[in-house]
């Protein structure tokens, strides 16, 4: 289930990342733009850029197991997210409004700690057309770097 | 099949990551410090105390990393699969020494301490051009 604090976790300054695996269990890596969720819900949807997510969607309709990893930008502060893939639509209008959300996050921050090219870099992802990728959570886990990386925070 | 365009990515200043499979089938996603250049076909990868990507590692060795430009952020990804893991010698010492660079860059000065180089066959490289508007 999904607590508060992961619920505002997700709408902050933050890097998203998927793994997927194969059939022959090849792992895969995508990066995806936003992550929305309801506090006391096991379902989280993440928005993923068409043109990125080849892999990722031949690898979650052969066997639906994903893992995300939701790191913040600002505190490094980083959990994962393991479960079963529930749905594959095309994403809503709604998707445009919180992967713009996060990304002027993104382009704000990394301006001031990576370099001002890196954030125009980012600001030039193509995130547009999305899929919404919907699963259902099993597990979750603090990923923060530090002595407590990868104790189960829930599941 | 690393090219040179590619080295800034390995500098540690923005994190890379990793993904890898268990033997159940679970895929395990994290972060990575360190992507070390060692040849064109061959990187070593920082383990700190990501000990589920070992265990994964240990009954699977493939891997996926992604790299991240620092200037442009732009993407590439790779194939890995896992080689061995070196708790001693020149790759340890050179890659311990540019973590300790890397830490203070990041404000982790005391939390990351190498555990092991883990040596990697790179198996492709591919380049994220459509990721990106020109």
């Amino acid at each position: 289930m999904l607590t508060r604090e992961l619920v505002e976790h997700f709408g902050g300054p933050v890097s998203i990342v998927v793994g997927t695996r194969d059939a022959h269990l090849r792992p895969a890596f995508t990066r995806v733009f936003g992550i929305v969720g309801a506090v006391g819900s096991p379902s989280i949807t993440l928005f993923a850029p068409e043109v990125m997510s080849g892999r990722m969607l031949a690898d979650l309709r052969d066997n639906g197991q994903v893992a995300v990893q939701v790191t913040s930008w600002a505190t490094f502060t980083s959990y994962q997210l393991k479960g079963t893939v529930t749905g594959i639509v095309p994403a809503g209008a709604d998707a445009e409004s919180v992967i713009a959300h996060v990304r002027d996050q993104v382009v704000a921050i990394t301006s001031g700690i990576v370099s001002e090219r890196f954030a125009v870099g980012w600001s030039k992802y193509v995130t547009t057309p999305a899929v919404a990728v919907t699963f259902e959570a099993r597990d979750a886990f603090l990923q923060t770097p530090g002595p407590r990386a990868g104790a189960r925070i829930s599941g | 099949m690393i090219r040179d365009e590619m080295l800034p990515a390995l500098q540690g200043v923005v994190p890379s990551h990793i993904a890898t499979c268990s033997a159940d089938g679970t895929p395990n996603v994290t972060a990575i410090s360190q992507v070390y250049y060692v040849d064109r076909t061959h990187v070593a990868l920082s383990n700190q105390f990501f000990s589920k990507t070992r265990r994964n590692l240990d009954e699977n060795p493939y891997a996926f990393v992604q790299l991240i430009h620092p200037e442009t952020a732009h993407m590439w990804f790779l194939e890995l699969r896992f080689l061995r893991s070196e708790a001693e010698g020149p790759l340890f010492d050179a890659m311990d020494m540019q973590l300790e660079a890397i830490a203070s860059l990041q404000g982790m000065h005391g939390v990351f301490k190498l555990q092991s180089a883990d040596l990697y066959e790179v198996l492709s490289v591919r380049e994220a051009r459509e990721a990106s508007l020109p």
